[in-house]
């Protein structure tokens, strides 16, 4: 173990526009008696980045972001902030010397703190004077929309507004590391999306590197600039969300991230850059990380973008269509989504712009850019 | 930076360490050890065999039987009479428009804080012979007859016992919701069917009102020592303060006596889990919504009113009306004095230094108590609440818990057995008859009960709350002071308070432990009136309940004017 000198991040006077940390976290691991929550996460966040870690609950992802903050300590590995050493597993710098700031999914808003103290309290750090305290904190609310309400207390505001607070409170310190801890999950989904954007937007103008933890790939995938993938303590996939939704490198990442529905069948031969995939009396094609031999037994994971409805064609078969039967049909606003089942299995949120009846036959079209081709075996269930 | 580390280590385990001693020290050792006396007497000290049973053979004859026996069927009437009732007042105050309900609220915590000897006290002051009814010209030596016994016993036992029925039933209720009946009704039940649905899911709280009412009523010293004793009654805490109290002491018998009063208490809450055994009282859902209230008739309504007054008049109306009207009547219980109306009894009480002592000594005491009880009762409450239950935390529970169940005489008996012991003075403790030995006493009473009420409290405190508070730049301290304390201040002061109302009037250890030169109030009201100076005893009673209620008033008051506005907020949030 190097004795590194965790000395704290100094910036009690911030600079007006703030440069993130650059954070590394390497070799992280954490028991909670026999479970391990963490199993040795390496991640390396660029300065001003929006990082999305996506996993299912126990997957390690607050664990990992709490153990950044400063507010749990990893049972071995470190994390550096730039240069500076904030934790090697033995000793570990205390939260309120990291010069970061935290939204968290309860809120955790002061009940005895009017909106002003509460947003103001994270400027205790900072060397200002009183009255640049008092603008700063009437221009965070400002930019959050809560400039009528300095003078109330949390009880007296709706659960957005709250998390409008809270998020006032991470910004005003213009923190070099903003970490969000599910912050919209317990909202209802139109005041999920306005706070979304809002987060989105501001955190980026604050320059600061933000971290923020999600179990909802939509969310992930909208805010993040890089998105990583956790599973059972450990880190499965990372990069754009481009990339990880087009190219998932495990089949846990692919059913995570989204799927239609599976079919099963055997690998027979590279096809162009795709995998050719016998399903029953089909042939499909889909994408693959690593070529598969033939004879294989494979799954095809099937994403609802590839998917398609169509009227039954009078010659059998028809290509690469399959006859299905609508189960169930769920209005969507822009369209309708279809539960419909085939021989090989059942497939959800097949897309289509006028409504099928339940119980009418049809065929759907699966389009090879929304498969993925894995070897069988790992279910991908967590 | 290691030495720091280090440091930090220590500073980890040592206040921790320090509060488990203490733990041990107050609440484990002295308990254990005398209780441990009854089967292994040569073990401490106090016989010559090391197993024994004829400690026990001792208790379960002649008159120590008797007061067995007698505390036994004191309880079960006590228990059931405080159960019917409570479960009545409950009905009444949460689910009818009777008149008058509000103040019930306000009169149950009145009669929880209200020592049972105040209660008796009161009593006998009417009734005895040259009382203040004979005073007054009425003859009650019929009732004084009635009440001097069991009967007399078993109400003043009901009215303390009712507290604990109503707060245990009302809760239940308060969280069952129309809609248990309405659901009975819409599936083809009739009213009665509901009215069954509705016990049964109600069964639960009333096993506890009667396991919680019989264990306090067989654990009561307050009437046992005046009372009952004024009365000849016998009774099992009584018979086990004669044997400390006798001479020479009978160490074994008394532990014995101690072992029977805690089967007794263990077999009542054994009952109750027996009785709840696949039963959850978890019937009631978040979704419950408030119930209607049923609209009395006219005659109902009488009733219910004369009712609950004769409740009130029983249980705070006679005790306030005899201990007052006592304390004015000048020379009462004696043959000297004028025996007319007037405050020379508290002119004598202010005046005599004899007298005013012993409020003096106790407030002194409480205040002190209540201030270290309540640090310890935060470290308690805090390990309780603590997410994810760690050994350490299981093993408090369960010393709180029994700290709780154990009668306050066994108590003290426990800590003049384990204070006077060769072994404790060879160690250099030297504490038996001092005031230090007092006040940990009342902090070991005082500590199981405040912990429990300040559980609820800070496993509210959410831990993001400080969470946040350190990753937006406060230190463990300054989050702990700026964050927690603010949040949890009013449940802070209202267990102070709490604490030092149960601390000054407190009895069976002030009777046992109290230093020689040194009286407690409850010890310098007991002793007036054992030398028949009732005017002089009951006006120092008058007097230590107004203190108490001074004090108390002063506290809101204070934290009204004082506390910022944030911390009043949440008072009145929740």
């Amino acid at each position: 173990m190097s004795t590194v000198q965790l000395t704290g991040v100094d910036r009690r006077e911030a600079p007006e526009v703030p440069s993130g940390h650059q954070v590394a976290v390497r070799g992280a691991r954490k028991r909670y008696g026999s479970v391990e929550a963490l199993a040795g996460v390496d991640l390396e966040i660029e300065a001003g980045r929006f990082t999305v870690l996506l996993g299912p609950s126990g997957s390690g992802k607050s664990t990992l972001i709490r153990g950044i903050a400063g507010i749990e300590r990893f049972d071995s590995g470190s994390i550096h902030f730039g240069a500076v050493p904030v934790s090697d597993g033995r000793r570990s710098l205390p939260a309120e010397r990291r010069d970061l700031a935290m939204v968290f999914q309860d809120y955790a808003l002061w009940p005895h703190l009017t909106v002003q103290q509460n947003v103001a309290y994270a400027l205790r750090r900072r060397r200002i004077t009183a009255s640049e305290v008092r603008t700063r904190v009437f221009e965070t609310l400002e930019r959050v929309g809560l400039d009528a309400k300095t003078d109330s207390y949390p009880n007296e505001l709706s659960g957005g507004q709250q998390q409008r607070v809270a998020l006032a409170r991470a910004l005003v310190g213009r923190p070099a590391l903003l970490l969000f801890d599910e912050p919209l999950s317990n909202l209802d989904a139109d005041l999920r999306e306005r706070l979304r954007v809002e987060i989105s937007t501001l955190a980026r103008e604050s320059g600061a590197t933000t971290l923020y933890i999600t179990h909802d790939q939509a969310e992930a995938f909208a805010l993040a600039d890089e998105v990583g993938v956790l599973r059972n303590g450990r880190l499965e996939q990372r990069g754009s969300p481009e990339e990880i939704f087009r190219h998932p490198a495990t089949p846990f990442v692919a059913r995570f991230t989204g799927l239609a529905g599976s079919f099963t069948g055997h690998s027979v031969g590279a096809l162009g850059g795709h995998s050719r995939v016998r399903v029953g009396e089909h042939e499909l094609l889909g994408t693959t990380t690593a070529a598969v031999p033939a004879g294989t037994a494979v799954d095809l994971l099937i994403r609802p973008t590839a998917t398609s409805l169509h009227e039954r064609s009078r010659t059998w078969p028809d290509g690469d269509a399959m006859f299905a039967t609508v189960i169930d049909v769920a209005y969507r606003g822009r369209g309708y989504e279809h539960v419909v089942e085939c021989a090989y299995g059942r497939l959800v949120a097949v897309f289509d712009l006028r409504p099928w009846t339940r119980g009418s036959q049809c065929s759907i079209r699966i389009d090879p850019e929304g498969c993925m081709v894995f070897p069988s075996g790992d279910s991908g269930q967590n | 930076m290691q030495r720091l580390g280090d440091a930090a280590t220590r500073m980890r385990i040592n206040p921790l360490t320090f509060f488990w001693l203490l733990i041990v020290a107050i609440l484990i050792l002295p308990i254990v050890l005398f209780l441990a006396v009854a089967f292994s007497p040569k073990l401490l000290d106090q016989g010559p065999e090391w197993f024994t049973l004829s400690a026990f053979g001792t208790a379960l004859t002649s008159h120590l039987l008797t007061g067995l026996v007698n505390s036994f069927l004191i309880g079960v009437s006590t228990a059931v009479l405080s159960a019917v009732i409570g479960f009545a007042l409950s009905w009444i105050v949460l689910r009818t428009d009777a008149p008058a309900r509000r103040i019930w609220t306000g009169v149950v915590f009145a009669l929880l804080l209200t020592p049972s000897y105040l209660i008796a006290l009161g009593w006998e002051r009417l009734l005895e012979p040259n009382g203040v009814l004979q005073i007054l010209g009425y003859d009650a030596g019929w009732a004084h007859r009635i009440f001097y016994g069991p009967v007399g016993i078993v109400i003043v036992l009901t009215v303390k016992g009712i507290p604990f029925a109503y707060l245990a039933i009302s809760n239940a209720m308060r969280g069952l919701g129309h809609e248990v009946e309405d659901a009975v009704r819409v599936h083809g039940g009739g009213p009665i069917a509901a009215i069954r649905v509705v016990f049964s899911l109600l069964g639960p709280a009333v096993w506890s009102a009667l396991a919680i009412v019989f264990a306090e009523s067989v654990s009561d010293f307050g009437v046992a020592s005046t009372l009952a004793n004024d009365a000849h009654f016998s009774v099992a805490t009584y018979s086990l303060y004669n044997a400390v109290q006798a001479f020479p002491v009978n160490f074994p018998v008394a532990s014995a006596v101690s072992w029977l009063l805690l089967v007794l208490v263990v077999l009542a809450l054994l009952m109750q889990g027996w009785a709840l055994r696949g039963r959850s009282f978890r019937v009631l859902g978040g979704r419950t919504r408030p119930v209607l209230r049923h609209q009395l008739s006219l005659p109902w309504k009488v009733m219910c009113a004369l009712g609950l007054s004769a409740l009130l008049i029983v249980s705070l109306g006679i005790p306030a009306f005899g201990a007052v009207s006592a304390s004015l009547i000048d020379g009462l219980g004696s043959l000297a004095g004028t025996h007319q109306w007037s405050l020379a009894n508290y002119q004598r009480v202010i005046g005599s230094p004899e007298l005013s002592q012993p409020l003096v000594y106790s407030a002194q005491l409480a205040a002190i108590c209540a201030t270290v009880t309540l640090i310890l009762a935060v470290v308690c409450a805090r390990l309780l609440a603590s997410k994810g239950s760690t050994i350490a935390g299981r093993i408090l529970d369960l010393v709180l818990l029994a700290a709780v169940a154990l009668p306050g005489i066994v108590f003290a008996a426990g800590y003049i057995f384990a204070y006077n012991l060769p072994l404790t003075n060879a160690l250099g403790i030297h504490l038996y008859g001092t005031t230090a030995l007092l006040v940990l006493a009342y902090l070991a009473t005082a500590l199981p009960s405040t912990s429990r009420v300040l559980v609820g409290t800070m496993s509210q405190i959410q831990e993001s709350m400080s969470e946040a508070s350190r990753v937006h730049g406060s230190g463990a301290i300054r989050s702990w002071l700026t964050i927690v304390l603010p949040v949890i201040a009013r449940p802070l002061l209202s267990a102070w308070l709490l604490t030092y109302t149960a601390t000054l009037l407190e009895l069976p250890v002030s009777q046992l432990l109290a230093p020689p030169g040194s009286q407690p109030i409850s010890v310098g009201i007991t002793n007036a009136l054992g030398k028949y100076d009732f005017g002089g005893g009951t006006a120092m009673e008058v007097l230590a309940i107004l203190s108490a209620l001074v004090v108390v008033g002063l506290g809101y008051l204070l934290f009204r004017l004082l506390a910022p506005a944030g911390w009043q907020h949440i008072g009145r949030a929740r």
